[in-house]
């Protein structure tokens, strides 16, 4: 049964190095900016790691000039610099971390705005590979990811170095013989150290991957419930997930073996210094070449020595998981822009809104491939001329509204706006001039008035009043509670299908738009609904270019010329009375009087 | 009194494997107790020194250093591996009865809560329940153990230094506590950030079509940059907080080792107290500190642990409610026949019905097709058969049987039902297709039900065949072929009553007719409820029922409803529309 699981786990589960030249250059280069606060913060660690180092050696001065000669004074001036320096400790340890905080979330600002506008830039062929939610856990979870390397990882290791470093000098300086027979220990040390590492990253590896195996089935069997339940396979489904629970946790208690040799280990060797601190240490006591104090410093920064080593798997994992974390955040930032801006666009003052299609070729797919989804459309709009296009299913109108605003770019051939390619004109003024309204409407969470408004600040409460007077809108709206400042969701009921449509009218209007363009519902509405609908509609298009994509034969009535579209080409074009006449598709469905 | 009952529930799990814990505790209280010879033995060093000592008894010591030590790391090893175990058996079974449990439940439940929500409770919620009783007991005997007896022997060796350390530890606690009530708080507000901000971007990107068109980029940018920056001001302002812990405990942990040296340097000096013991008395005390430290930690994980696991309970202990009554029939075969009777439906008792006086008598055998408008009800009535929604009354029978009479796994087992996107699960193709089958379907069998299905050939195609995998890491099948794999998957059911929710509606004409013929000759005697929206495909019907805003509006073969003004024939002419263009 598990064959078919051999391989599949999510892609965001993987896990790689630890270290990435490449990947930590780039993060600099967002931490550039605040390079006087890492420098500053990296100074004070230094300071810090000292001031912890002080204790031992404290202790060794008054052992050895102050105890063990009794001069109480002595012993009081010690302890005075000590809490000196724990008050100085203090205050910048609060102060260094606080200001790599401050660092990593100032970074991480940049980084998200950095994200967030370059996703704003993709075309609409991006978002129909990239699902939301993969989107926004690269905007929201991996940033965090590597935040927690900045403040948590990265800095950690700086100090546990420089400790591990000032350790080693002070032992030296205190006494180098001592020092070098603890430092015999070292290479053991880095032995386990290394056996421990290679083992804990596949240790670490194989459970994320059995854990990304294991949610995947859960959620898979959460969404599709009703499914597994109607077909009776819960006892079958129960089992499968029982075997990947138990691979799982199999898995992480293999994990657990590993910490539970590592730690132990590196404690036997701590007791292990700290012998031979006692056998040579002592001897040399006895031999006059070192004081009691040494001793008991030795002790004490041997134990220090060893504390940074307990939460190195740790760390080990947050720097493996920001490393994949910031790959993927790359991976989107260096996407290219797929419908990129003119370099020297034409600037366009009035848009009369004369449109014409020349020869117009159009794929969804990227390259080179034959799958056209269009077909060599020609068509021409005067300025105020209304324009409906009908056809089945996947005979290729939708793609022929997204065309226009250059939400994709077509392959072959030529769109004209008052006689400009659209291609050398700025796309966000192409897109100002342009007033779409789509078959789903979608909602931002917020009021109504926001979304009519859409953060445009120039289209005051009043305007936005007018508008959906003129079609129709305002007086369900002033029905609401909280009128125009009536909350709605994104996916939420308080609006019916007709008034999230006559909403989507106020949207467009309150722009202004010289063309319009509207991909008509397909989802039937009640009659009365229906009627505003049509009267809005009708008030919409007058004095605008308009290109409306018709499922309803009512609309049909009110447009100037009709293009019937089949398999990706235009088969039929012309005023209504002209198809009449031409006995075509057009009067086909004339003669079945299958619209009023 | 209900936190009592979530531990009471959480002991339940772990008491299990007591053989684990058990051994682990006292694996865990000889370490600690070995941890304290250390310093002892230390300490009889140093005192040794003045005296002058042989080299071979300093050996002696630091061998017995050693000694001790592997004693400790091999107790170590010992804890550490029988009390993290029970914690991940615990993880593990208690994902289990979540499982199981979810699978009781009803679809409404599935509809009215978020998959995150109830994912979030299996991961987040289940880790830190894990850490509860793995840390948690971990640290909770280790804390006692190694507190109680480091200061009974720092009791022995000095009496007063020991309670002048004592002295700050009151202030201390009062002082943990307040901070880590100011965390808890500015923790919450972090992720209602944290949460706003997803929602924004989460908003931008579904609804970038607006966006683009509407050229609100910018204005978009601003709003995203202004939910950024208050995030990033909430989770400074609980740096500010959070970063003092660590730092104060370090503080006070070196407090305590100047009093030490202070006040015991004195007691040294004065001849109260041994060079020796002073050494040792240093080393208890570093002992103490991080039992000290993990206090406030403790204490924030019982109560994160104890709050997740509450959460995962309010999940357990929903009742659920497709479970068979009491006062089920014995029965053992479903023949199917089908009836309504004056059955009203609503979802919600609060909300309107959304169905209303439905009568409709389905004959054994026969094939029954509804149409109607979106949001006409045709969905919910055919999901009342195999109880995805359960009716409140009594009007519905299978066999003349009231339906929650009949064990509910038996009513299920002779159902075929086919969604209009159908789930299939990351598998094999074969796996999919044999996913509903009873017992005992061949291969034969399923490749059978591939070519009804008109599947046949393009598995073939496939690079593994029937063995191809479905999903993210496999390959996507087109709409069309998902839901012809979900055909052949109920071919292979042979069910009683054969339930088609708009089934072929991501099929073309071609294919659907195509299918559709090769599915009525195995399909013969089956009770066939279709719905679909192609006036083609149900033309054919012993019966068509038009439904209307939840009534029943019109009922016959095509042959009359066609003959009447209503519904049917307005829909049949919208068809010819398209018809007509299909055929240009």
């Amino acid at each position: 049964m598990m064959r078919g699981f051999a391989n599949n786990f999510l892609e965001d589960e993987i896990l790689g190095k630890a270290y990435d030249a490449k990947l930590i250059k780039r993060l600099l280069r967002y931490i550039a900016p605040y390079r006087l606060e890492v420098v500053i913060s990296v100074l004070l660690l230094i300071i810090i790691s000292l001031l912890h180092l002080a204790g031992p050696y404290l202790t060794k001065i008054a052992i050895d000039d102050y105890i063990s000669q009794k001069k109480i004074e002595g012993l009081n001036i010690i302890a005075g610099i000590y809490i000196a320096i724990l008050i100085t400790g203090f205050v910048l340890q609060y102060l260094q971390v606080y200001m790599m905080h401050l660092t990593g979330q100032r970074v991480m600002y940049d980084l998200r705005v950095n994200i967030f506008s370059h996703l704003q830039k993709m075309s609409l062929a991006f978002f129909d590979r990239n699902p939301v939610g993969r989107l926004m856990t690269r905007v929201v979870n991996d940033v965090e990811v590597l935040n927690e390397m900045l403040t948590s990882g990265l800095v950690f290791i700086f100090s546990d170095i420089f400790t591990l470093i000032g350790i080693a000098c002070v032992l030296v300086y205190m006494d180098w013989r001592l020092a070098l027979i603890l430092f015999t220990i070292i290479p053991l040390l880095f032995i386990i150290m290394a056996l421990y590492r290679k083992k804990a990253r596949d240790a670490y590896r194989k459970t994320r991957i059995s854990l990304a195996r294991l949610n995947s089935y859960l959620q898979e069997n959460i969404s599709g419930m009703s499914t597994v339940q109607v077909f009776g396979r819960k006892e079958k489904n129960f089992n499968r997930f029982k075997q990947i629970n138990i691979e799982n946790r199999d898995e992480l208690i293999r994990s657990i073996i590993y910490n539970a040799l590592f730690f132990p280990t590196i404690e036997v060797l701590s007791a292990m210094a700290i012998g031979l601190i006692i056998w040579y240490g002592g001897g040399e006591i006895l031999e006059g070449i070192i004081l009691p104090g040494v001793l008991v410093a030795f002790i004490q920064y041997v134990l220090r020595f060893f504390m940074p080593l307990r939460d190195l798997a740790e760390k080990f994992n947050i720097m493996q998981a920001s490393m994949a974390s910031s790959e993927r955040i790359f991976k989107v930032i260096d996407t290219p822009e797929d419908i990129p801006n003119p370099e020297k666009p034409v600037k366009i003052e009035k848009v009369c809104g004369e449109i014409e299609f020349q020869g117009v070729w159009f794929s969804y797919d990227s390259g080179d491939s034959n799958n056209y989804v269009l077909q060599d459309i020609s068509f021409h709009l005067k300025p105020g001329e209304s324009i409906a296009i009908v056809g089945a299913t996947g005979s290729g109108k939708t793609s022929i509204i997204n065309l226009l605003g250059r939400f994709y770019d077509i392959k072959k051939g030529r769109i004209l706006l008052d006689g400009i390619d659209i291609r050398d004109i700025d796309k966000y003024q192409l897109r100002h001039h342009i007033g779409v309204i789509q078959q789903d409407v979608f909602l931002f969470s917020g009021n109504i008035e926001e979304n009519i408004r859409l953060n445009n600040k120039d289209i005051t409460l009043d305007d936005i009043k007018k508008v959906s007077t003129y079609v129709n809108a305002h007086n369900f709206i002033e029905r609401f509670r909280h009128g125009y400042q009536e909350i709605v969701q994104e996916r939420g009921s308080t609006l019916s299908l007709g008034q999230r449509q006559l909403l989507a009218f106020a949207r467009a209007l309150a722009y202004n738009p010289a063309i319009l363009i509207l991909d008509e519902a397909t989802s039937s509405v009640d009659t009365e609904t229906e009627i505003l609908i049509r009267d809005a509609l009708q008030k919409l298009i007058k004095g605008r270019t308009s290109i409306i994509i018709a499922h309803r034969l009512s609309t049909i009535r009110y447009v100037d010329r009709i293009i019937v579209m089949k398999d990706g080409r235009i088969k039929e074009m012309g005023t209504p009375k002209e198809l009449i006449k031409r006995k075509g598709i057009y009067y086909n469905l004339y003669r079945l009087q299958l619209f009023p | 009194m209900s936190q009592i009952g979530t531990l009471r529930r959480l002991a339940g799990y772990t008491v299990k494997y007591y053989n684990d814990l058990i051994r682990g505790i006292i694996a865990l209280l000889i370490a600690d107790a070995l941890a304290l010879i250390i310093p002892w033995i230390i300490k009889e060093a140093i005192d040794l020194l003045p005296q002058r000592p042989a080299t071979t008894i300093l050996i002696r010591y630091s061998g017995l250093i050693l000694i001790v030590a592997i004693f400790q790391g091999v107790f170590r090893f010992y804890w550490r591996k029988h009390l993290f175990t029970p914690s991940r058996k615990v993880e593990c079974d208690l994902r289990n009865d979540y499982f199981a449990h979810l699978q009781r439940l009803s679809w409404s439940f599935f509809q009215h809560t978020k998959t995150g929500d109830i994912m979030s409770r299996a991961t987040n919620d289940l880790t830190a329940v894990r850490e509860l009783l793995g840390f948690g007991v971990l640290i909770i005997v280790d804390t006692i153990v190694t507190v109680s007896t480091c200061l009974i022997l720092m009791i022995i060796i000095n009496v007063r230094l020991t309670l002048l350390i004592l002295l700050p530890l009151p202030i201390l606690s009062f002082i943990v506590y307040r901070i880590i009530g100011g965390i808890r708080n500015q923790f919450k507000d972090v992720q209602v950030g944290l949460s706003n901000l997803s929602t924004i971007v989460q908003e931008s990107i579904s609804g970038i079509r607006v966006v683009q068109a509407y050229v609100c980029e910018e204005s978009t940018l601003e709003r995203f940059k202004r939910i950024n920056q208050e995030y990033i001001r909430k989770n400074l302002s609980l740096t500010k907080i959070r970063t003092l812990l660590p730092s104060m405990m370090i503080f006070i942990a070196g407090l305590t080792a100047v009093i030490v040296l202070w006040i015991g340097g004195r007691d040294v000096i004065t001849g109260r107290m041994s060079l020796g013991a002073f050494v040792a008395f240093n080393s208890y005390l570093a002992m103490l500190t991080w039992p000290m430290m993990a206090t406030g930690y403790v204490i924030n994980l019982i109560q994160r642990g104890i709050a997740a696991m509450e959460r995962i309970e309010e999940f357990l202990d929903i009742k659920p409610e497709m479970v068979d009554r009491d006062d089920k029939l014995p029965i053992t075969e479903i023949k199917g026949e089908i009836e309504f009777k004056d059955l009203n439906f609503s979802y919600y008792p609060d909300r309107g019905d959304v169905l209303h006086g439905i009568n409709l008598k389905i004959k054994k055998g026969s094939i029954t097709a509804l149409v109607g408008p979106v949001g006409s009800g045709k969905s919910t009535l055919v999901k009342l058969i195999p109880r995805i929604y359960d009716i409140d009354g009594v009007g519905l029978t299978v066999d003349g049987v009231e339906i929650k009479r009949i064990p509910i796994d038996l009513l299920r087992k002779s159902i075929g039902y086919v969604e209009q996107e159908p789930l299939l699960f990351s598998d094999t193709i074969r796996e999919n297709i044999l996913f509903g089958a009873h017992d005992g379907a061949s291969d034969e069998d399923i490749w059978k039900a591939a070519s009804i299905s008109g599947l046949s050939m393009e598995i073939e195609r496939f690079p593994n065949g029937m063995d191809t995998l479905l999903g993210e890491r496999g390959v996507t099948l087109s709409g069309g072929q998902r839901q012809r794999l979900a055909l052949a998957r109920v071919i292979l059911r042979r069910p009683k009553i054969l339930i088609l929710d708009d089934a072929f509606a991501s099929l073309d004409a071609q294919m659907e007719e195509k299918v559709l013929r090769e599915m009525k000759k195995v399909m013969k005697g089956i009770t066939t409820i279709m719905i679909s929206h192609r006036i083609s495909t149900i033309k054919d019907a012993d019966m068509i029922v038009v439904l209307d805003q939840g009534r029943i509006a019109e009922v016959g073969d095509h042959k009359k409803l066609i003959s009447i003004k209503g519904i049917y024939q307005n829909i049949y002419r919208q068809q010819m529309l398209g018809l007509e263009m299909e055929l240009v």
